[in-house]
């Protein structure tokens, strides 16, 4: 490298030196798109037991809703759960190879900073707060293409969602 | 194309100096001739290789590894980078930057730019005849004459279907016909 080369490294690297540390984020081998700005605190991937519940829904003290899923099983079931928890939401579970055709829905832009935490594990854990979908806002949870709980996308769309059309994944966006 | 940095590596360089060097050493060449391609001033040059890798450090983090490997997202930062600052040229405007990569330069430095500007003189003219085109068309254009991405990657930089990639690049190739030989091929490999 020459002068100009070197100097501007020593430069960028007190920039980078500067700022905050990123959240903590694992490396993740498969799939699991998120929409950053627009899901809310902690995702995690944790191991279970193989005969467990397909999903969970719960409400935490802090009013905060837990959704963990281990299988792609019941998708209304889950719909009808995170409603009565006061979360609108849409679940699209499509065999592995199939996504639901973009562009479906606006997707909100949040202030929320995209802290992940994923472990191995066939387990998807979001938590969202229901104020988050105040307004027409609505939670969408659909697969985008692999198999298994590590394809599901989760994204909070601001307005009306179109209902799924399968499509080929890799052709959808 | 090579995938050298894994997405944890990616995640890294916008807090970690070392990160960020070995990125910086592996691929500050690729960005200055990507930039020698469109600007022929050796000292805006300089100013926009700094503003290329700020925007490297600041947007590191929305790296996907399903979205593409690290130089196809490299090289869609450096066009939203390059086309913005040229942009704002045509309104006679310069954009103030944290490091001003003019200011870094010594003579020799500006030798060393100004050759690899010299050597880039086709594609730039290039790149000025391609102001009759949509955006959405020269996007394509740019990336497969001037960078010599294949069609595929350049639908993996630019996030559309292969499909559009290749009817816009069909659609520019034939409203650019003069400017281009007619051997142009996208056969080089993106480093």
């Amino acid at each position: 490298m020459n002068t100009f080369e070197e100097r501007l490294l020593t430069e960028l690297k007190k920039v980078v030196a500067e700022r905050e540390p990123a959240p903590a984020r694992t490396r993740f081998a498969w799939r699991l798109a998120l929409v950053p700005a627009a899901v809310v605190a902690v995702t995690a991937m944790v191991l279970v037991p193989h005969d467990a519940p397909a999903y969970a829904v719960q409400r935490q003290p802090d009013d905060t809703i837990r959704v963990e899923i281990t299988r792609l099983d019941d998708a209304s079931g889950l719909k009808r759960s995170l409603e009565r928890a006061g979360i609108p939401a849409v679940v699209d579970y499509l065999p592995p190879g199939k996504t639901c055709k973009k562009p479906r829905f606006r997707e909100a832009t949040g202030g929320y900073p995209s802290t992940m935490e994923l472990r191995s594990g066939p387990v998807a854990i979001f938590t969202f707060h229901p104020n988050e979908f105040a307004g027409g806002k609505a939670l969408v949870l659909q697969t985008s293409g692999g198999e298994g709980v590590a394809s599901l996308e989760a994204s909070i769309a601001d307005g009306p969602v179109a209902p799924c059309e399968p499509v080929d994944a890799g052709a959808g966006r | 194309m090579t995938s050298k940095p894994t997405g944890g590596r990616m995640a890294r360089i916008g807090h970690d100096p070392i990160a960020f060097e070995g990125f910086y050493r592996e691929h500050v060449h690729l960005v200055q001739r990507f930039i020698a391609r469109r600007v022929d001033d050796a000292h805006l040059a300089a100013d926009l290789t700094a503003d290329v890798f700020l925007a490297v450090i600041d947007s590191a983090h929305t790296y996907r590894a399903g979205r593409g490997d690290p130089v196809q997202w490299l090289y869609g930062v450096a066009r939203n980078v390059v086309n913005s600052e040229l942009r704002r040229q045509a309104r006679g405007l310069r954009a103030t930057s944290r490091i001003a990569g003019r200011a870094l330069t010594g003579s020799a430095d500006i030798a060393d730019i100004e050759a690899r500007i010299d050597a880039e003189a086709q594609a730039r003219r290039l790149h000025r005849a391609m102001n009759e085109l949509s955006d959405g068309d020269r996007a394509v254009l740019e990336l497969v004459a001037l960078d010599h991405l294949s069609i595929q990657d350049v639908a993996t930089v630019l996030g559309i279907r292969l499909g559009t990639a290749r009817m816009r690049l069909h659609r520019a190739r034939r409203r650019m016909q003069r400017h281009l030989s007619p051997t142009e091929t996208p056969t080089e490999v993106m480093p």
